[in-house]
């Protein structure tokens, strides 16, 4: 059986493990890694803050939520429509008028790894909305959820 | 018998930290996108320096668990990677039970994610079997330091 430690040997190990791994976070000198993010990456043209559209009046944007239909039936932003890629055909034509009637909106999806929101921002400019009508929530779901009352 | 267990265990738990690393090690652009949906640290920049760092700690401490018990005749005396055993268990150890509560967080927060454990790997796997890989894995570490006990510090003076 190995002898044993003392505790001052313990830390003194634990320790030097912890410093050694530590070569790993030198590597952006070494071999710069592709693709890691040091910053939060700056809005997309045509995306907007939550904070931002909560100043804009009720009556003003619509919601769409590019989410699954059972995502959305568990919980979803009050106001919003169901408007997803999966049902695109069905879920416009049953809300038409809303959606036509609109003068803003406002698409979100999950969080920010998800597409959803862009892909059907970009079904909804192809249909014939200006560009600059046409906005995703950054974050998505999440910066809802995550969201402060006024 | 007692050795056998504390082998298997060592087998499964470097095991598999050294796969993790490995896995993880090439592309911390993956990881760091992994540790975000944990919804945990929001903060890039922390983000990007644990995706550095925790693959290099994972390869390193698994591969000293699984290395540190082989004697080399005529050089025990000289060869001192059995002195950092003991750490690396305790350090994955504790590692496996940050990672356990961030899942189980994950759970209760009603996040649905893959665990991100092993880059790309698993990540279809579901939340039962992702709990009890993590409570396998727990338990291999803490087997191996109640075995190990008399040699921990800590312990010392109970027994």
């Amino acid at each position: 059986m190995a002898k044993a430690l003392s505790l001052s040997e313990f830390g003194f190990f634990t320790l030097a493990l912890l410093l050694i791994s530590g070569v790993g976070v030198l590597r952006p000198w070494y071999a710069p890694p592709e693709g890691l993010k040091w910053q939060a990456p700056p809005l997309k043209e045509n995306e907007v803050l939550l904070s931002e559209v909560r100043q804009w009046p009720a009556d003003s944007f619509l919601w769409i939520d590019a989410r699954s239909a059972e995502e959305y039936e568990e919980d979803h932003i009050p106001g919003a429509i169901l408007v997803n890629q999966q049902d695109w055909d069905n879920l416009v034509f049953a809300n038409l008028e809303k959606i036509a009637g609109a003068p803003r909106i406002v698409v979100y999806c999950d969080s920010r790894r998800c597409d959803a929101g862009e892909e059907v921002a970009n079904l909804l400019v192809e249909g014939g909305f200006a560009q600059g009508q046409v906005h995703v929530l950054h974050n998505g779901w999440q910066a809802w959820q995550r969201r402060r009352s006024p | 018998m007692k050795k056998w267990l504390e082998i298997i265990c060592r087998l499964i738990l470097g095991g598999a930290f050294l796969y993790a690393g490995v896995t993880k090690l090439p592309d911390p652009a993956v990881f760091q996108e992994d540790i975000l949906a944990y919804q945990l640290i929001e903060s890039f920049r922390v983000t990007a320096y644990l995706a550095l760092y925790l693959p290099a700690l994972e390869l390193l401490s698994g591969a000293i668990i699984l290395l540190a018990p082989l004697r080399i005749r005529g050089l025990e005396d000289r060869y001192d990677l059995h002195r950092f055993d003991l750490p690396a268990v305790t350090i994955l150890t504790g590692l496996m039970f940050i990672f356990s509560l961030a899942y189980l967080s994950t759970l209760i927060r009603g996040i649905s994610i893959g665990c991100g454990c092993f880059g790309e790997a698993m990540q279809e796997w579901p939340a039962w079997a992702i709990v009890l890989r993590d409570v396998i894995l727990l338990g291999c570490g803490i087997i191996i330091l109640c075995l190990r006990r008399r040699e921990l510090p800590f312990f010392r003076r109970v027994n």
